[in-house]
């Protein structure tokens, strides 16, 4: 007999006029690990908060472990485990400090304690960083700590909300591999997600979309109904940016076109399409996001505007070049070390690495946010650290977490990033307009930043990045906790600029993101310990994230790379 | 062509300067954060803090009660100050009202007090003080030994002649010593503080926490440039502040301005640059809002404990005193002071607005080259 952890019928949960969640029965089965996958916006934060009681529905009925959430609070927490988006780490604390406060606030006996505190610090290798303060993990680190502080009091129901967001993939494998292991214990896992190939490792998904489940069950049915609709597109005239390019232009019927390697990963459904395209596309096997994607109502097509008026006049010879790039900290530690690359016109370069290996460090280097202890940083051959007001001026620069100022209007954000790049009169008045009409920021000019959709803020931070007409783009995980349809939309805009001869350097944590880039560099221990085209960094069949992590314990396996 | 360019950099500030408004503005609460305080302050604080003595009771205990110490006695009983007069004729009763400090004080006018002085012997009359109150016992003290200075006067004029020493303090430039005037103006230098301090110190450290400020050292913005854009709005909206202060100061509490108003404000602009500096010091130094709330409060307590504000700096160590010569608040007091009611001299001013002008040059000069050398 199945045993059910939660039993949903006909939930609905109204924010006002806003309709979150829609309508949704399901029931969650004993000791699986069960994705909960979507765009922002589908509903998934809202669901997780109903199933732990911390908001009440509109109507329909939860029962979790038996228990009412609305009534049952105290008693349901008992058995349940939560991680939300942003765990509660006090970063002042040591590991076991935190550890020791959330055992205390789950009245944990003081004999358990050390028998589970062992038991954790085990389980998620932070047995040598016990008195480490959280605030000085990294990211991969973090979400294990949390973890651990979740599984306290043995729950039998765990949840988790997005714990992958700005985390590097080994991390990420390491966290599930984890989680399975509960699972085998028949702990119940519910994992929201907005990494779509994370989802291909669930026992079974649920897709939300604008509050409604779209799909439940096993991921590879979904994928399955993909079968002979997904390709591999090649051109010998064309690169594949410009087949992209001239594929989500071309008005055809088309679910979805991204870049992969040398190629474009297409998917159609329509037969007539197939068949116009047939001279230069061979059948792959299809993916969890292909489908995904097709449920969701397929890719945003068309051109982007954005390149429209997009004119890059230098001719220096590289763009963007670092010429042994080293930072050290405290006089021993190589946070970055002899790290050199040069980027040429039109070329997207990607900055790859785990967490905490020196990657943000050389990003920062090469934007002038911190200055290298040896080494050079160019921009259009201009040394960073001489003329910094000169080099800044070519740069367009999107921070992390798409930094706003969050009590400002739209219009005022959009303003002020005009006039700190010197624009001014009706040459500043028709730029913003112009990003207005491009993205759609018309309805929210009035509103505070920080009060925008995920993906509109994304696009706010853009057109804040871009509205100079750079001629070089500095994007710092560009994509982090958006979803696929936004992150497409905003590779278009990227493409088309790249295209007009923008060059783009980017660190991300999405390895199908990093797909896009013309070259890349792995950046791990302080040092660039691959540089190549996608295609010369994967071996024959590899993923990208395969490859990421053969060559990071490659790296481990043979210390010499890293010396 | 040079111009041009300085205009385009003109206009880049501007920007900066416009946010920072907008800012501040933008939020309800910042709004009440800034026009709140100094209606608050003058409003309460002027009217309520006093340091003056008034509308005190008292306990008179007279032990004689013959015509001189009923004279002496009415002339206790009939000084303005004193509200209530309390009469008894033993020790207990007057020990009881001190104790549930019914009273400030008691005389006690001894035995043969009348007898005693006619007999030129001279006689002692006894104050008894509430020493809990140190403050305002001193001062009713040193006021009651007035009264009995002149009392002794008074008599010696009538009786045998005797060379008496009378103290007979004045107050300068405060004649009728009103404590208003003293609150008042401290008030304008300790609250237009605060509020450059705060502006600077948390703007900077919010947007550190957002992550706009690499955004803008990124920018094509020179480091000096970034520091006026986080420098002017903060000394305008203080100097808005400090301006309806002033207002209050000479419409609502009459007190006079013997400097020129330009000179007041050439003072005023010089403070505020000082602490600035030291605002954004602590933001740079810190790198959540919190962190700078405290850090402003490791710098106000101190400061404001030994500018002389509450306790004279006379009275202080020696090695405290000498800390002096770095805080601003001490020669913002001065500068105040003397160009509202002292018409302080040239000399003056710059000796106090010298050592002002090197703080602000000192602080903001590392701000500066902290912007420029980006730490992480």
């Amino acid at each position: 007999m199945t045993n059910y952890v939660a039993n949903i019928t006909n939930l609905v949960k109204k924010f006002g006029d806003n309709t979150a969640i829609n309508d949704i029965s399901v029931s969650l089965e004993e000791g699986k690990i069960i994705g909960l996958v979507g765009p922002d916006g589908a509903g998934k934060t809202t669901f997780i908060r109903l199933l732990l009681g911390l908001l009440l529905p509109t109507s329909g009925s939860i029962k979790v472990l038996g228990l009412n959430p609305a009534t049952d609070v105290d008693e349901l927490h008992k058995y349940i485990g939560y991680m939300p988006q942003k765990f509660g780490l006090y970063e002042d604390l040591s590991v076991i400090e935190n550890l020791n406060l959330y055992a205390d606030l789950k009245n944990i006996s003081r004999e358990e304690k050390d028998a589970t505190f062992k038991m954790l610090l085990d389980f998620t290798g932070l047995q040598p960083f016990q008195t480490r303060l959280a605030g000085n993990l990294s990211g991969g680190m973090k979400q294990k700590l949390g973890l651990a502080c979740a599984l306290l009091g043995k729950p039998k129901f765990l949840l988790l909300d997005e714990p992958g967001v700005g985390v590097d993939p080994i991390s990420r494998r390491e966290l599930m591999k984890m989680v399975r292991n509960l699972a085998q214990n028949n702990m119940t896992i519910l994992w929201s997600t907005s990494y779509l190939d994370e989802a291909e490792g669930f026992d079974e998904v649920m897709l939300f979309n604008e509050g409604k489940m779209i799909y439940n069950g096993i991921p590879s049915m979904l994928t399955q109904t993909m079968e002979g609709n997904v390709f591999l597109a090649r051109k010998e005239d064309m690169k594949n940016r410009a087949l992209l390019r001239t594929l989500l232009k071309s008005g055809k019927k088309i679910v979805d076109a991204v870049i992969e390697g040398d190629a474009v990963r297409l998917v159609v459904k329509d037969d007539a399409v197939k068949k116009e395209f047939q001279d230069f596309i061979t059948p792959v096997k299809p993916k969890f996001e292909d489908a995904v994607i097709d449920v969701l109502g397929g890719a945003p097509l068309g051109e982007s505007l954005v390149a429209k008026n997009i004119e890059v006049k230098s001719n220096a010879e590289y763009m963007i070049e670092a010429d042994n790039l080293t930072k050290v900290y405290g006089g021993n530690f190589y946070a970055a070390d002899k790290i050199s690359f040069k980027v040429k016109k039109g070329e997207i370069f990607g900055l790859l690495g785990p967490n905490g290996a020196g990657k943000s460090t050389t990003f920062k280097m090469m934007c002038g946010l911190s200055k290298p202890t040896f080494g050079h940083a160019y921009i259009e051959g201009i040394d960073m650290t001489k003329n910094a007001s000169l080099a800044h001026s070519y740069l367009g620069y999107m921070a992390q977490k798409f930094s706003l100022f969050s009590t400002l209007t739209v219009q005022a954000n959009l303003n002020f990033f005009a006039g700190i790049y010197g624009l001014k009169g009706e040459v500043k008045k028709e730029r913003i307009q112009q990003m207005v009409d491009i993205f759609d920021l018309q309805p929210y000019l009035n509103k505070w930043a920080g009060t925008l959709p995920l993906g509109f803020k994304q696009r706010l931070a853009l057109s804040c990045a871009i509205m100079h007409n750079p001629s070089i783009l500095f994007l710092d995980e560009p994509t982090s906790g958006v979803d696929p349809l936004t992150r497409r939309e905003f590779w278009k805009h990227i493409n088309s600029m790249v295209e007009k001869g923008v060059t783009v350097m980017v660190t991300t944590h999405f390895m199908d993101e990093a797909e896009y880039c013309d070259r890349i560099a792995l950046i791990y221990h302080g040092h660039a310990i691959k540089i190549g085209t996608p295609n010369e960094i994967k071996q024959r069949g590899e993923t990208m994230e395969d490859a990421f992590i053969r060559i990071i314990q490659e790296a481990d396996e043979n210390k010499e790379v890293l010396k | 062509m040079i111009f041009q360019k300085f205009f385009s950099r003109l206009s880049q500030i501007n920007a900066l300067i416009i946010k920072e408004f907008h800012i501040i503005w933008s939020d309800y609460r910042n709004r009440i954060m800034i026009i709140l305080p100094p209606i608050i302050e003058i409003g309460i604080f002027a009217f309520t803090a006093t340091l003056e003595v008034k509308n005190i009771s008292m306990v008179m205990f007279d032990k004689d009660n013959t015509y001189i110490s009923r004279s002496l006695s009415e002339k206790f009983e009939n000084t303005p100050v004193v509200k209530k007069v309390y009469k008894v004729d033993n020790y207990e009763n007057l020990k009881d009202l001190i104790d549930r400090q019914k009273a400030y004080m008691a005389v006690v006018i001894p035995q043969n007090f009348q007898a005693d002085i006619f007999a030129g012997k001279g006689s002692e009359v006894q104050f008894i003080l509430d020493g809990r109150k140190s403050n305002a016992a001193q001062i009713i003290g040193n006021y009651f030994a007035q009264i009995v200075n002149n009392f002794t006067y008074e008599i010696d004029g009538v009786n045998v002649p005797k060379a008496s020493i009378s103290i007979d303090a004045r107050n300068w430039f405060n004649p009728n010593v009103d404590y208003q005037w003293f609150i008042v103006i401290s008030l304008i230098a300790v609250l237009s503080m605060v509020m450059v301090l705060a502006i600077t110190s948390l703007t900077l450290a919010q947007e550190k926490e957002l992550g706009t400020f690499d955004q803008i050292l990124v920018s094509p913005l020179k480091s000096s440039e970034i520091l006026i854009g986080k420098t002017v709005p903060a000394i305008i909206i203080s100097l808005l502040d400090v301006t309806i202060m002033i207002l209050a100061a000479l419409w609502i509490f009459n007190i006079p301005l013997t400097s020129s108003l330009f000179t007041l404000y050439f003072c005023i602009i010089v403070f505020l640059l000082s602490i600035c500096g030291i605002g954004l010091f602590i933001s740079v130094i810190c790198s959540t809002q919190q962190q700078a709330i405290l850090g402003v409060f490791v710098f106000l307590v101190p400061v404001f404990l030994l500018s002389g504000y509450m306790t004279p700096i006379e009275n202080m160590p020696v090695a405290l005193q000498k800390l002096g010569i770095i805080n601003p608040l001490t020669y913002f007091f001065t500068l105040i002071k003397g160009v509202f009611l002292k018409d302080i001299s040239f000399v003056a001013i710059m000796e106090n607005v010298i050592p002002l002008l090197i703080i602000a040059v000192s602080t903001l000069g590392f701000v500066n080259w902290f912007f420029k050398k980006k730490l992480d």
